[in-house]
């Protein structure tokens, strides 16, 4: 009986250790693995696009920013008021500074050009927060328009990194295999172009299985891909808060694009925590007069805003610091003329009336546009 | 808190590093003590509504038990004060709103609400869940519990406490009494179980809720273009929700309970009423237990049980939130669960069995839940109808192509959750007898794929659980 029950005690003790292996090996096999398969990074190389433009267009009046500007200024509509003087407009959704640092930097400076004035459209505490939107979904924007020495914005970024920032950069790095991502969301959507361009099928299924260069001359494979983004491009377009397609949001709730990225952070000249001196110092060291417009939001029903002592303080200093280094700072917050009914959502102005807050804009800008 | 962070991931490591370490009672105390830092991380005030319906409760429970002559009345404290606080956090603005407006047409201008209530995260489910217990007690089924801290643990366990499942005190209450035994077969199923709600939240819904909220933005859609976005939010809703479970359930076991499924391949059902059977579980089988058959149930005449049957639906579609589209929602499911019923009865066994007529049977259901899905989905009534009368004709080639293209890719992000609907309905064979050592290389290898999956393909505009908000 003892027997037995030691057999049995054995052998409870032999499948407790194989459940505790199969536990630590499963666990460790599918965590470390993927770290093993390790990928080079291959960053995105400089697109110089902006520059020639720049330099071809040679504007008076440069825009810098995201979709606050580009739902608020149309281009065609300024140059007319202008009487036909140039304006080029430096704008991507859902970009903030470290990517407008970049643009101004690397696209305006570098072309050379000399406009009259740079704008810069913004919200609230964004410019004080570096780090905003330069992840995954930003990436390749960001790499597109970074040299391969950032030396400033390493600087900028790194001093802003919280502990956790720190240990998710280090999880993700130890994962080399997330590089690949570009690769699969692109077989993603040529899966799902299949039904729509057919020729995609097999172009996609020859690219990925390595076969692409025997299949198409390099002219063919250029068009194609035109062609793919032509049409993707033309799908998001539909989508994108710059068209004519969006209904109005429901604003009754402020907060509903009020992300706690942007909430006061408070205002700070220190280079090491900002891309707002080392625009101002690039702007000063080229001649170049910037104006930060400082947008207004939807106007309350009851139209009186209402600014926190905090967010007040905040802008004053802005303010200050700008003016103090030869920038001028305008803010439209409270202007009779920019109506509720001109937004489509707490933020953006809808497609229709575009061309009258441009109308706007020229008016209240006229001496710095005259 | 929530699932998909890293702060979670981080809070997980060091609950079940302390509570593994800790006794059973000491166990129980640091667990509710998590779950209430789990609550309360952004909002600490929500956590006095949890404990006063904790403490609350608790008491109406003792006292149902011990003066039964009164029973009646401490039943109708537990449910008035239970059923006020969801009132009053989560249905206070959708009244105070419809009541000012009906005024207005009455031509009582000038009134306007000026209070708002932020509506606290988990509500819905945790009241639910100590209303169960009291009318358990209260029914004989259930025994009162004397152990405070079991009981508070019951309510606020974390795993499940904002987004369900609602788990029946009959069920949970046993396993916080008993002590808990760590078993690394079980923690691995939990891993593979956690991995694969990750999965199907950060890849699957967030990717297909991007391109559903872009469709539903659009002011001049048409025919193609909201029909894929009503099929795409179904998929995206049963993935996040799914999700939501799996990683509740996953946690659970990690901690040694074992909480209820949720979701048993609702998209295969082959009618609304079995769709009910199988979609949000935990809740479905509430509302049978406690309204439906309380109502009457199938007991009555057919007249009596339609309207059994449609008050219990439209309750529950206002369970989900406080607006109309809810309401409107579930009385469009009662109304099909009823149709259903009555269709089931009248139909001979020969043809229902029929492959052809399940077939079609389950293209109907699949088409009136993704009718449904428009109902839940959009809150302004104006929208809906232009939705529902929109015809095929005038669609443009682009926008077809549009259409198509987002269909496509939907699927594409659906695909693993087929391929797992396909694994259910086979590994009963595929790892039986001899064979069943397979299935830990092959889940080891799986979550690998998972894991990978999350790594590389993980939306980078997270979105919130939708069963949050309610």
């Amino acid at each position: 009986m003892n027997d037995m029950n030691g057999e049995k005690a054995n052998e409870s003790i032999t499948s407790g250790r194989r459940n505790w292996f199969l536990l630590v090996f499963s666990v460790l096999f599918v965590l470390l693995f993927p770290a093993l398969i390790k990928r080079p990074y291959d960053k995105e190389p400089f697109y110089r696009g902006p520059v020639r433009e720049l330099r071809k267009e040679n504007p008076e009046f440069v825009f810098l920013g995201n979709s606050l500007l580009g739902t608020r200024i149309l281009e065609s509509r300024l140059e007319h008021l202008l009487g036909g003087r140039k304006v080029y407009l430096l704008k991507e959704g859902g970009t903030y500074t470290a990517i407008w640092y970049l643009k101004f930097k690397n696209y305006l400076i570098a072309s050379g050009v000399k406009p009259k004035a740079v704008f810069v459209f913004f919200r609230r505490e964004e410019l004080m927060n570096p780090t905003m939107n330069i992840n995954r979904k930003f990436l390749a924007s960001l790499q597109r328009v970074s040299l391969d020495e950032e030396p400033v914005f390493d600087r900028v970024i790194n001093s802003n990194k919280t502990l956790k920032n720190k240990i998710e950069d280090a999880t993700m790095n130890f994962y080399s295999i997330r590089v690949i991502t570009p690769a699969l969301l692109d077989l993603v959507e040529s899966v799902a172009l299949a039904p729509i361009m057919k020729k995609d099928t097999r172009f996609m299924l020859n690219r990925h299985l390595g076969a692409y260069p025997d299949m198409m001359t390099e002219k063919q494979k250029k068009e194609h891909l035109n062609q793919r983004r032509i049409f993707i491009s033309g799908v998001n377009f539909r989508f994108d808060v710059e068209g004519k397609n969006l209904r109005k949001m429901d604003t009754s709730n402020q907060t509903i694009i009020d992300s706690e990225e942007e909430r006061p952070s408070g205002f700070t000249d220190d280079p090491d925590k900002t891309f707002i001196p080392h625009i101002v110092q690039l702007a000063k060291d080229n001649g170049i007069q910037l104006v930060f417009v400082k947008i207004q939001t939807i106007p309350p029903a009851d139209g009186k805003f209402k600014r926190t002592k905090q967010e007040q303080e905040y802008l004053d200093a802005l303010q200050k610091y700008l003016e103090d280094n030869g920038a001028l700072f305008h803010d439209f917050t409270g202007d009779p003329e920019i109506t509720r009914d001109m937004y489509n959502d707490t933020v953006h102005i809808g497609a229709k009336d575009k061309e009258r807050y441009t109308e706007i804009f020229y008016k209240r800008m006229h001496d710095i546009l005259k | 808190m929530i699932f998909h962070s890293s702060d979670f991931l981080i809070f997980l490591v060091v609950v079940l590093a302390v509570y593994w370490s800790l006794g059973k009672r000491m166990q129980n105390i640091f667990l509710l003590a998590a779950s209430y830092f789990f609550y309360g991380y952004v909002h600490q005030w929500f956590l006095l509504l949890i404990m006063a319906s904790t403490v609350i409760d608790y008491f109406c429970g003792l006292g149902i038990e011990k003066y039964q002559q009164h029973k009646k009345k401490i039943l109708t404290l537990s449910l008035m004060s239970n059923l006020g606080m969801l009132g009053m956090f989560k249905y206070y603005g959708f009244f105070a709103d419809n009541i000012i407006e009906l005024l207005q047409r009455f031509g009582y201008t000038g009134l306007t609400n000026t209070l708002y209530i932020a509506l606290p995260v988990g509500i819905s489910f945790y009241t639910f869940q100590t209303l169960s217990y009291t009318i358990d007690i209260y029914r004989g089924t259930l025994k009162a519990r004397s152990n405070f801290l079991e009981y508070a643990l019951y309510v606020a366990f974390f795993p499940q406490l904002v987004a369900g499942p609602i788990e029946r005190a009959s069920r949970l209450l046993p396993q916080v009494e008993v002590k808990r035994v760590f078993d690394p077969i079980v923690a691995l199923s939990a891993f593979h179980l956690m991995m694969w709600g990750f999965f199907k939240k950060v890849v699957v819904a967030d990717n297909v809720g991007v391109l559903c909220n872009k469709i539903f933005l659009l002011d001049n859609s048409n025919f193609a273009l909201v029909w894929t976005g009503a099929f795409a939010f179904g998929l995206q809703v049963f993935a996040d929700f799914s999700a939501y479970t799996d990683i509740a359930r996953g946690c659970a076991r990690l901690l040694g309970f074992e909480l209820m499924e949720n979701f048993d391949h609702p998209y295969i059902a082959t009618s609304p009423a079995d769709y009910w059977r199988r979609w949000h579980i935990s809740l479905s089988s509430w509302i049978r237990d406690y309204l439906y058959i309380p109502l009457g149930g199938s007991r009555a005449g057919w007249l009596r049980r339609g309207f059994n049957v449609v008050f219990s639906f439209t309750l529950c579609g206002f369970w989900h939130g406080a607006d109309w589209n809810y309401v409107i929602w579930g009385f469009y499911h009662g109304v099909f669960v009823f149709i259903s019923q009555v269709l089931k009865k009248l139909t001979p066994k020969k043809i229902d069995s029929n492959m052809a007529f399940i077939l079609m049977k389950w293209f109907v259901t699949f088409v009136i839940v993704h009718i449904g899905w428009i109902f839940f989905r959009e809150h302004d009534f104006a929208y809906t109808v232009k939705y529902l009368s929109l015809t095929p004709s005038g669609v443009s080639h682009e926008d077809y192509l549009a259409a198509a293209f987002i269909f496509m890719k939907v699927m594409v992000y659906f695909f693993p959750i087929w391929l797992h609907m396909l694994y259910c309905q086979l590994r009963g064979v595929v790892f039986s007898g001899s064979r069943q050592w397979l299935v830990y290389p092959f889940k080891a290898v799986v979550s690998l794929l998972l894991f990978i999956g999350i790594l590389t393909l993980y939306c980078p505009d997270p979105l919130d659980f939708i069963y949050f908000r309610f």
